[in-house]
């Protein structure tokens, strides 16, 4: 299995070569992806530990279960982020009359999601490391728009939490191209496309993700 | 002839006499006036009569006198008495009187002396009560505080048989700020009470005094009421109590948490925690506002700040009372041993932050070209 991961970072053209002509298999990327999904609960977690001051002067008492929404909320994202982005590239690949199973193309976009897993991994080691420096603040009046957004944007705006957006973003964007690299040769075998259609296939929807994370980043 | 002429004048005589003797019958006292009503002991006031001529032929007055006792002493007596009274017509005498120090009940006597006999005479009830004005402090606060305003009622009550006038309460004190600085009342009609509020706010130790000022007819006299002030802790004040004191580092300084709770019996209103000298305050929380703290309640705060070599800083509390009077109490929060502010990275990113991007950009990097290498 350690073979297989290594393979598919560094040698995913002739990974998804080799399984090409085989039938989908989604053990191992759906372990990937439950990983990666666990991980980003864990990162929600601890978001929304450090925020819960910040509701409790209407949530008192109810903390335990607005953590739990938020560590669910983190694992569940994760996986519809799979799923959307299998629906995406197999929609985008019938344009170029790509051949291949959807469950074909979830196998593949599985095993691309593995880069994120470091991505979400570093930015918990980053959140653990910072977080008693990161003061929120407590929202009295939940009815006034303005005071909710000046608490959220004390949150935000504090150097902590600033660099650890940040860090975040440009992970996010540096590992999602690896992942993007992956998604590319799977795609390319999944669907029995051409290097350029393959291309078309990934890069476009990744570089759209990319280009409004950057702009959505650029604007706080 | 000669005994007829003697006969003449007795016959004389006789008549003058009996119209004289009749004339004082139907001269009568019809009015007597005392200011005041009732006297007390060492009083000056005015006696006043009107006596009226209700026969049909005028008299002349030979003599009108006031007689006093051993209690009641005439001061002024301006009527001589020499005149005539019309038939029909009244008459009004004024004394000036002036009791002494005993009380009970007087009778000074009027008299009036007519031409040719005959005369009046007229015991005058005069009533000498030393029952002063009742005045007591009816409410005042268990504890004084300093700086704290509380109020003090002065209650007040006739239990004379006149009314008395000019009722006035004046507080005299150097240790206290009182407001107002006098109550005027006016007149207290018999076995009425009224009530003067002062607000009072101790700035030291001492005695405070109401003098309560009032008239009897033309008499001043006063009751004082003496109260100590001794600024104390009040039984019932808000009392903040800091507890879960924690103190962390933050970005160029230290963050204080913790939570305030009011152990008092009052309201602690606009409760604000801040930091004090040698710690400055920073952003984001350079002040809390907590708001109001009802007794046993309690709310969680937090403060930043800065400070430099110090091992304690003061935390302040700022409170205030149902009347708006400050109060501000400090507790001492200690920096644990060896915490340091976190560095802050002026406008840029911190060292270990560039090296992540950098080493991820790097690894990425490899790893597509590789992949891509390896391809060919």
């Amino acid at each position: 299995m350690a073979e297989s991961i290594m393979k598919i970072l560094f040698r995913p053209d002739e990974f998804f070569e080799e399984h090409a002509g085989k039938e989908p298999a989604l053990g191992l990327p759906f372990g990937i992806v439950l990983i990666y999904a666990a991980l980003s609960a864990i990162l929600g977690y601890q978001m929304t530990v450090l925020m819960a001051p910040m509701y409790a002067s209407i949530a008192e008492g109810y903390e335990g279960i607005i953590i739990f929404f938020g560590a669910a909320g983190g694992f569940v994202s994760a996986i519809i982020f799979w799923i959307i982005a299998s629906v995406i590239f197999y929609l985008l690949s019938m344009i170029f009359k790509g051949e291949g199973s959807m469950k074909k193309v979830l196998e593949a976009v599985g095993y691309g999601i593995a880069p994120l897993i470091a991505s979400v991994g570093i930015a918990i080691i980053w959140l653990s490391m910072i977080a008693d420096q990161i003061i929120t603040p407590v929202i009295r009046d939940f009815m006034d728009p303005a005071a909710v957004d000046t608490a959220l944007e004390a949150f935000m705006a504090q150097p902590a939490m600033a660099e650890y957006t940040l860090l975040q973003t440009v992970l996010s964007i540096v590992f999602m191209i690896w992942a993007a690299n992956i998604w590319y040769s799977g795609m390319r075998y999944a669907r029995k496309l051409t290097a350029r259609d393959a291309a078309y296939t990934v890069f476009i929807p990744v570089g759209l993700y990319l280009i409004i994370t950057i702009i959505s980043v650029g604007v706080l | 002839m000669r005994i007829y002429l003697i006969l003449l004048v007795l016959l004389a005589a006789l008549v003058s006499t009996g119209v004289a003797a009749e004339a004082s019958a139907q001269v009568t006292v019809t009015g007597i006036s005392l200011d005041p009503e009732v006297f007390m002991p060492w009083d000056t006031g005015t006696l006043q009569l009107t006596v009226q001529n209700t026969g049909t032929l005028p008299i002349s007055i030979s003599a009108v006198r006031l007689t006093g006792q051993q209690n009641v002493e005439v001061l002024t007596s301006p009527h001589t008495g020499s005149g005539a009274l019309g038939a029909g017509n009244s008459m009004t005498f004024t004394y000036t009187i002036r009791v002494r120090g005993e009380e009970g009940i007087f009778y000074p006597r009027f008299s009036m002396n007519f031409m040719g006999g005959g005369s009046l005479s007229e015991p005058i009830l005069l009533r000498v009560d030393r029952r002063p004005l009742d005045a007591a402090i009816s409410s005042r606060p268990d504890i004084f505080m300093e700086g704290r305003k509380d109020t003090v009622v002065v209650s007040l009550g006739n239990p004379r048989m006149n009314s008395i006038s000019s009722v006035s309460v004046v507080p005299v004190t150097g240790v206290a700020d009182v407001v107002p600085t006098t109550i005027f009342i006016g007149s207290l009609a018999p076995g009425e009470s009224r009530d003067a509020s002062f607000s009072v706010t101790p700035t030291g130790t001492g005695d405070l005094t109401f003098n309560v000022e009032y008239r009897n007819g033309q008499n001043t006299h006063s009751v004082p009421l003496t109260i100590p002030i001794t600024p104390g802790t009040a039984k019932k004040a808000a009392d903040p109590i800091v507890s879960n004191i924690e103190v962390t580092s933050v970005p160029g300084g230290y963050r204080i948490t913790g939570d305030v709770s009011n152990a008092g019996l009052e309201s602690a209103r606009s409760v604000v925690m801040t930091t004090s000298s040698p710690a400055t305050p920073i952003d984001p929380f350079r002040v809390y506002v907590v708001g109001t703290l009802d007794p046993d309640d309690f709310s969680s705060f937090e403060v930043t700040f800065a400070a430099s070599d110090a091992e304690e800083i003061p935390l302040l509390i700022r409170y205030r009372d149902d009347d708006g009077n400050l109060y501000e109490e400090t507790v001492m929060a200690t920096i644990r041993s060896g915490l340091q502010p976190v560095q802050e990275h002026e406008g840029g990113l911190s060292p270990m932050m560039i090296g992540i991007i950098l080493l991820s950009v790097v690894i990425v990097a490899g790893a597509i070209i590789y992949s891509r290498k390896k391809k060919r």
